[in-house]
């Protein structure tokens, strides 16, 4: 629950940390104070709707944008001062795949390959032809789908230690779609690689996400194991007589109009649900991702 | 609806930036039609009045009024009911109320119905511009030359002929046999099919947005994705990498920065030399043709030679260091292309050592072309014995020029760049200063030192203060696009 905390300090230790990130654009605030780290090996699934600041949070996070305040560190490293060496460690693919449209994809991997000292050219060539990609077609004149999965060959063929993915699937089909999984949860599983991946597609992040950050208005409001939210969080829904009971900690409140109350909460620090849970005709569900998702974003 | 409604359609549907600049050239040709006549009465100066008219009516018809086309097109794929049928009534009522305002205009020399045909004219030719294909297009651009060609041979009447009003009403009528045609096959154009039209403003078009026709550059990564393949730049690789830290940004840059290959080199030549090779066909055409006229190759050459020169200097001059920094411009308006590749590209080296190969590689071209420009005009000034004032003229507009490419350059590599209305108005104000120039090179002969515009005080004091102001205006840009390169922590953070 890092939204509730005070701002931490950034977490020089993990891969990718941010500490009190805030940013604004001219039509309001996206960022209101995000304090986020990742720890080494874990797949993170930021989770959020349209809108709710992730692509902004990454590129505060890569360094490609100045935000108004607070830090972001790559590998210890400053986003917006690192070196070189800590570049080589990453990768990252934007959400919108249209870097470098006048290249074709085999020139645009000969390119990029030529700056990372452990670029695996013999993955790329096999890669593109196992996905299907014309690779002497210029960029700009392929499919998004086909774009998008180029992008993740130059991302992948870098060997990274951290891969940065904004909404990756976006533009693929199914089939595409689980052999990014797959290979994201191979490179996690096998080189211990830490992976970041914004989506909304919540079975995306069933399959492979060990850990969850959920971005709602650019506040972060949750960020814990995937496993734990199923036991973590819950639905607790009061009739009208009670709602005055309810709990003031609650990550999404909605009252319906016969005034009965649905709250999303969180067993406290001993595993209980909130005393409000035990009243007469109160009821808790479990929520799977999908419906803990829609609850707290509606 | 009702008619102010329906006009108003297109200013609805065309973006901001394409409806101010359009609609501002055509209203410049209407204020200047209408200052002429008040000015200069008599009949060359109502021949100027409405030919600056008709200047602005081309542009509007050819940049704007498309806008209709691509409405009908959206009303009719997303079957909304009555848009198709309202988008082609603002086309017949707009072409309706042009006319009227051309025929007001050309009353008192040309007579109404003269001046309607001819605007009647002008305006189908600037539409069927922008829906024929390309290379068809472009001869319309020819259309003034042949005419002139043609009445060498042919009883084509001259503007103050009254049997013009009948070649113009024909000529009219047949464009807008061509336009109406286009209009039809172009509506109902599969959406699959709309990639690969050869009609300029379907090629032109923006992606999902109506308007990004407009002749002004923009839409460009659509041009790039829809430009034939024989087109399209070939890149060469051979000196990238880290070791190559300005070659490997010249790529990243796109467009004229990328290094090409030989073949790439020799095709971009013939695509520029080809528009050259029809103009100079086109002005042998009208002096061949010309009855009785002998004609003097060398003088054919000559004629042709100088102004070509001077156009390909202007050109250079004016175009590489705005072309260069507009594309600047454009990269680093947004995070998420090529500055999400290079903001965490390793190998390029430390933000200072970015800053110095981005720097060399944006302005190198610029800088040496308007340098050598520069020596090339005062060896010219010095060969023609021109005054000092016109030597100065003539040096001045490629350094002032080079200064622009800098200073545009690096408010567009800073924090936060001007406002599209004031590059605008820098690049307008640059450009009436070298166009001043440029003239002065084709009328070399007439600024000698005791020619008749050597001595012309007032004419030449009015240039030097604007250039001066020019400079001031550029200087303060630089310095502060300068400031804001170094406070920044890289050189990739995109603007806003």
């Amino acid at each position: 629950m890092n939204a509730q905390l005070a701002p931490a300090a950034v977490d020089t230790t993990s891969p990718l940390s941010v500490a009190g990130l805030r940013h604004s654009y001219p039509d309001g605030e996206v960022l209101r104070g995000v304090d986020l780290a990742l720890a080494p090996g874990s797949v993170l699934g930021l989770i959020g709707r349209n809108g709710a600041g992730k692509s902004t949070l990454i590129r505060a996070m890569l360094g490609l944008l100045e935000p108004a305040a607070g830090e972001a560190r790559v590998f210890g490293q400053p986003a917006l001062r690192m070196d070189d060496q800590a570049k080589a460690r990453l990768a990252y693919v934007p959400q919108q795949p249209e870097a470098l449209g006048w290249l074709t994809a085999t020139q645009l991997l000969d390119y990029v390959g030529r700056f990372y000292p452990g670029w695996d050219a013999r993955f790329a060539g096999k890669t593109l032809e196992r996905w299907k990609i014309p690779p002497n077609k210029l960029l700009a004149k392929l499919s998004p789908g086909e774009r998008q999965r180029v992008d993740l060959i130059r991302a992948l063929a870098s060997q990274p230690e951290l891969l940065v993915l904004d909404e990756p699937a976006a533009a693929l089909d199914p089939v595409a779609r689980r052999e990014l999984l797959r290979e994201v949860a191979l490179r996690a599983g096998e080189s211990g690689t830490t992976v970041l991946f914004s989506t909304h597609i919540v079975s995306d992040l069933e399959r492979i996400a060990s850990d969850i950050a959920f971005l709602h208005e650019g506040k972060l409001l949750l960020h814990c194991a995937a496993d734990d939210t199923k036991e973590r969080f819950a639905r607790l829904w009061l009739p009208a007589a009670m709602s005055a009971a309810a709990p003031a900690a609650a990550l999404s409140r909605r009252r319906h109009e016969d005034g009965s109350l649905s709250l999303v909460v969180e067993r406290d620090e001993r595993g209980q649900w909130p005393e409000a849970s035990r009243l007469t005709g109160a009821r808790v569900d479990a929520l799977g991702l999908e419906d803990l998702f829609v609850e707290v974003a509606e | 609806m009702r008619p102010r409604d329906l006009l108003l359609t297109f200013w609805r549907a065309t973006y901001p930036s394409v409806r101010w600049l359009v609609g501002g050239v055509f209203l410049l040709g209407l204020v200047v039609a209408i200052v002429v006549r008040l000015l200069w009465p008599g009949a060359k100066g109502g021949h100027i009045a409405l030919l600056a008219f008709e200047a602005g009516v081309a542009y509007l018809w050819a940049f704007l009024m498309p806008a209709g086309l691509l409405l009908a097109r959206d009303a009719r794929q997303l079957r909304i009911p009555r848009l198709e049928v309202v988008a082609a009534a603002a086309v017949g009522l707009a072409a309706l109320a042009t006319i009227g305002i051309g025929a007001a205009l050309g009353r008192a020399t040309l007579g109404e119905t003269s001046a309607a045909a001819l605007t009647a004219l002008v305006l189908a030719a600037g539409f069927a511009f922008s829906l024929l294909p390309g290379p068809v297009a472009m001869l319309i651009g020819l259309l003034p030359a042949a005419s002139d060609a043609a009445r060498r041979v042919l009883p084509v009447p001259t503007l103050d002929d009254p049997r013009s009003t009948i070649w113009w009403a024909v000529a009219a009528a047949g464009f807008g046999v061509i336009c109406a045609i286009r209009w039809h096959g172009l509506v109902r154009l599969e959406a699959s099919q709309a990639g690969r039209s050869s009609a300029m403003v379907m090629r032109m078009r923006g992606k999902n947005a109506t308007g990004h026709w407009d002749g002004s550059g923009a839409g460009i990564r659509i041009v790039d994705r829809r430009r034939p393949g024989w087109l399209q730049p070939e890149t060469n690789l051979r000196h990238i990498g880290p070791a190559h830290p300005v070659g490997s940004l010249r790529v990243a840059l796109g467009r004229g920065f990328v290094p090409q290959t030989l073949r790439g080199l020799c095709r971009r030549g013939l695509t520029m030399a080809g528009p050259m090779l029809v103009f100079i066909v086109a002005m042998v055409l009208i002096r061949a043709t010309r009855p009785g006229a002998s004609v003097s190759w060398l003088g054919l050459i000559y004629a042709l030679g100088i102004p070509m020169l001077a156009g390909l200097a202007f050109m250079l001059a004016l175009g590489l260091p705005l072309v260069s920094a507009l594309t600047v411009r454009q990269r680093w308006s947004t995070s998420q292309r090529e500055l999400a590749v290079l903001g965490v590209l390793p190998g390029l080296g430390t933000p200072d050592r970015v800053r110095r190969a981005l720097l060399r590689a944006t302005l190198a071209r610029p800088v040496v072309i308007n340098l050598l420009l520069a020596v090339a005009g005062w060896i010219v000034a010095q060969r023609m014995n021109l005054s000092v004032i016109a030597t100065l003229a003539l040096v001045a507009a490629p350094l002032l020029c080079l200064l622009a490419g800098v200073a545009l350059t690096l408010d567009a590599l800073g924090r936060q760049p001007l406002p599209g209305w004031a590059l605008g108005l820098v690049s307008g104000a640059l450009t009436a200063v070298v166009l001043i120039s440029t003239i002065t090179g084709l009328l070399a002969s007439q600024l000698q030192q005791d020619g008749p515009w050597a001595g012309s005080p007032v004419l030449w004091s009015a240039y030097l203060v604007v250039a001066l102001a020019l400079a001031t205006v550029l200087g303060w840009i630089t310095a502060s696009g300068a400031r804001g390169m170094a406070r920044q922590p890289h050189p990739f953070l995109a603007h806003g």
